[in-house]
């Protein structure tokens, strides 16, 4: 019971890493980006071409990924996105179902539909705890996503209460257009946004590559369930996308351990359906009232 | 008439079943983005789940078919009312709110129903799909495919056509364009965009019973989400809120694997490259720029067929050429009516059928409209030199005068030069005394009235809001498509031009000014002018009569005419 816990965290903890970037672009440029898990996707196949045909190092492809898909973001923003900003919010969201079926026609393209292997980033024996709870088996992998998440978290934390640019950020999340008046540069901050929010999907690419091997469709479960996290979490604060992603893995690993497998995406929408019909504003969220 | 096109085009091509086939296809994606195009284009509501809908219809249409031997018609109506079923299931939490719930939550009911139809394998044949979907016919089965997708095709066009334009339309896109203002104004956005989802999913239904059928091939895997992508791709491409968007969409996504056939590049990056340019750079998408051509150039067909040709009055030779009219009672006062701009004699049919006993009338078209001769560079003066030869050669001493909008200004004209042969003068809705101004841009609209019968005929009932007899509509809309474009600018510059303020106060004859309150062309100030103009002029307003209260009140008219006579 407390191994399948641990999974079901090791797997929300996912999910909180793919929301966090959901919720950090829909926060800054309201929109929802659903190209989200094949930028992510793209730009894992784009390190797995890297390392193994290219033959550079790992963790310099993973840095350079990391760059690229900063840069992938800004470029789709700047491009795709701004220009429309003020129009309407329907378009922008077309725009990123665009951009989703131009990379997933891509990836075919140019890899194939053939999964690859992708190298594990940490190796070793599982840790075992043992003690009169029972036995306690904790993968290195997990290890490895607890970590980034936790790192990850504060880091925001910090970044959005105590710099100068962070504030910068709220500001812009919470009223575009008075923050432009207070001379913060809101194209910088819509780009900065993007850039975080794609390297998360990169991020959460090179992690569960491992696991799910690299495929035009690999971050599309994720990216679902990085909704459903979202939604679960209220959507407008990084708490919720956190807490709700990590509630969401456990209570997933249990329908999935106790019900059956076959059912994983069914369980998801029934929670988004219950989560809509019963905290419309999600568990951490709060209303707002809204002027017209 | 391009419905009865459409239906016949099978026969035409019954040789060769592989374009009848993709013309089905067209078809059914056409079918299935009008119904996106509801929920998105004209509720704004995204749904990126369409083709679960489809897979809905086509899995219960097929079951039925097959397992029960019901008949396809039936089938493909189960499928199309349990998806919209499963819409009001969907839509209920996730349109509650406002935003991109929908979008979210149709994303994961479209990988849901694929892997929960898959999962169902003893029913439903699991992932590999089913094959061999039977199709009973009577004559050529790719023809009946094609004629069944058209006749669903067409009453779910109407179907949504009436929903469009009526005030459930309205509210969809009230709610498209404010959500808040929506519920201030009174509109429930939750049920209607309910409603539009729900409707949007059941014509996704009946396309997906349709695919089944036509393709004989179902599997969980061809209702994906790339599937729902493509969807809304045809609808964007084709064009957000409209009706015929959905046809070029469906029509460019079945082309475009010829175009690129050869290429080996992938189709899921031209449609995406399409779509984003498509959003950036046309919003308005295809249909938009088929409304312009048509608006342009294609309508001038119908305006050419639809133009009058046969005159159904008299002739009169006058130095302004032959000056067409029709004569009506025999009685002791001759009347003399003249038309407005973009009418003809025949706009005062109704009128005549109603004409006291003491009347004759002339009822003239005046040259340029009508079956009368053209005339080049008019003014209002010329036009009232035109009424006085044509009184004179029908040997008339005295008469009522009679004007109506344009033919009023006009009236104004004749009585300033010749009131001495006027028994009385009656203005209907006149040009006002001092001119009616026209600005540059609305004489181009104008003159695009030429080639576009629909706003000539739109016009003239907005300019008659309480008749309602639409083929007296038809027949001066026909008239009124003989006017030479050179003189629908001449005619609105004529308009603005004169002034008779001063020469009025010559007219010693009694004027009556009619006015009906609900005129959208004149306003109430400008017709107390004119009235003011006259030594003897008087206001009728008339309650609730429109710019033409000649179709609109006519007993009220004759009153004020026989009064003091």
């Amino acid at each position: 019971m407390i191994n399948q816990i641990l999974l079901g965290l090791s797997n929300g903890a996912m999910y909180s890493l793919v929301a966090i970037g959901l919720v950090m672009m829909y926060k800054v440029s309201g929109v929802m980006n659903f190209a989200y898990g094949n930028m992510g996707m793209f730009v894992t196949y784009l390190v797995w071409w890297l390392t193994s045909v290219i033959g550079i190092n790992l963790y310099i492809s993973i840095v350079l990924g990391i760059i690229f898909a900063a840069l992938m973001g800004i470029s789709v923003e700047r491009f795709g996105l701004r220009p429309i900003r003020h129009l309407s919010h329907g378009s922008m969201l077309i725009v990123t179902f665009g951009v989703l079926m131009i990379l997933e026609g891509l990836a075919v393209q140019i890899w194939g539909t053939e999964y690859k292997a992708f190298p594990e980033l940490i190796t070793g024996t599982p840790l075992v705890f043992k003690g009169d709870f029972g036995i306690i088996v904790l993968r290195r992998q997990d290890l490895l996503v607890f970590v980034t998440l936790t790192t990850i978290s504060i880091l925001l934390l910090l970044f959005t209460k105590y710099t100068k640019f962070g504030i910068a950020v709220r500001a812009v999340s919470e009223n575009e257009e008075v923050a432009g008046y207070m001379g913060i540069n809101v194209g910088t901050v819509l780009s900065f946004s993007w850039a975080f929010g794609v390297s998360m999907a990169a991020l959460v690419g090179f992690i569960s590559a491992p696991k799910v091997f690299v495929s035009p469709l690999m971050l599309l479960f994720y990216q679902i369930q990085g909704f459903t996290a979202a939604v679960l979490g209220g959507f407008e604060t990084f708490t919720g996308a956190v807490f709700g992603g990590l509630i969401l893995g456990v209570l997933e690993k249990l329908v999935e351990s106790y019900i059956s497998e076959g059912f994983k995406a069914s369980f998801s929408l029934a929670i988004i359906i219950v989560v809509l019909i019963l905290f419309p504003k999600g568990l951490f969220g709060k209303t707002l009232r809204r002027r017209v | 008439m391009i419905w009865i096109i459409l239906a016949t085009l099978p026969f035409i091509l019954i040789k060769n079943a592989f374009i009848i086939t993709i013309l089905s296809l067209v078809g059914v994606y056409a079918l299935a983005s009008l119904g996106l195009n509801i929920i998105m284009g004209y509720a704004g509501q995204i749904s990126i789940g369409h083709a679960a809908f489809m897979s809905i219809g086509a899995y219960t249409s097929t079951l039925l078919s097959m397992k029960y031997n019901v008949p396809v018609t039936i089938g493909v109506i189960a499928g199309g009312l349990l998806a919209f079923l499963f819409g009001l299931l969907i839509g209920f939490p996730a349109l509650r709110l406002s935003g991109f719930y929908l979008a979210i939550a149709t994303m994961g009911f479209v990988v849901a129903v694929e892997q929960f139809i898959g999962a169902l394998d003893h029913i439903t044949g699991g992932h590999a799909g089913l094959r061999g979907i039977k199709f009973p016919y009577l004559f050529n089965s790719d023809v009946e495919k094609y004629l069944l997708v058209l006749a669903f095709l067409f009453v779910s066009y109407v179907l949504a056509r009436r929903f469009v334009n009526s005030k459930t339309g309205r509210a969809w896109m009230a709610i498209r364009e404010n959500e808040t203002v929506a519920s201030v104004v009174g509109v429930n956005p939750a049920k209607y965009k309910l409603l539009a989802f729900a409707f949007g999913s059941m014509l996704a239904g009946f396309a997906g019973g349709l695919y089944a059928h036509v393709t004989g091939f179902i599997a969980p895997s061809v209702f994906g989400l790339g599937k729902s992508l493509d969807l809304l791709a045809i609808s964007v491409i084709g064009g957000m809120a409209s009706l015929d968007g959905p046809f070029y969409g469906a029509i460019v996504y079945e082309a475009l694997p010829f175009f690129f056939s050869r290429t080996n590049l992938s189709l899921s990056i031209v449609f995406g490259t399409i779509l984003i340019f498509v959003v950036l750079f046309m919003p308005l998408g295809i249909s938009f720029y088929i409304s312009r051509l048509r608006f342009n150039y294609l309508n001038a067909i119908i305006a050419f067929l639809k133009k009058a040709r046969k005159p159904y009055g008299r002739f009169i030779d006058t130095s302004f050429g032959k000056i067409h009219y029709i004569q009506h009672g025999n009685g002791r006062v001759p009347i003399i009516l003249l038309h407005g701009n973009f009418a003809s004699a025949r706009f005062f049919e109704p009128f005549l059928k109603m004409l006291p006993k003491e009347f004759t009338a002339y009822a003239m078209d005046l040259p340029n409209f009508g079956f009368s001769d053209r005339l080049t560079s008019v003014t209002i003066d010329k036009y009232a030199d035109v009424v006085n030869e044509f009184v004179d050669n029908l040997r008339l001493e005295r008469f009522v005068l009679l004007g109506h909008s344009l033919g009023g200004s006009i009236a104004m004209a004749y009585a300033v030069k010749y009131p001495q042969r006027l028994i009385k003068l009656v203005l209907v809705d006149p040009g006002p005394i001092d001119g009616l101004f026209v600005p540059d841009e609305g004489i181009k609209l104008l003159q695009k009235y030429k080639y576009n019968p629909d706003l000539i005929r739109k016009s003239l009932m907005f300019n008659a809001p309480t008749f309602d007899d639409e083929r007296l509509f038809e027949k001066v809309t026909s008239d009124a498509l003989r006017i030479p474009k050179r003189a629908i600018r001449e005619v609105a510059e004529a308009l603005r031009t004169y002034n008779y303020s001063a020469q009025a106060s010559n007219v010693n004859v009694p004027v009556d000014v009619i006015f009906g309150d609900k005129d959208i062309i004149l306003s109430l100030w400008q017709m107390e002018k004119t009235a003011a103009a006259f030594p003897k002029g008087r206001l009728h307003v008339l309650k609730d009569v429109g710019h033409s209260p000649i179709l609109e009140a006519p007993e009220r008219v004759f009153q004020i005419i026989l009064e003091n006579l």
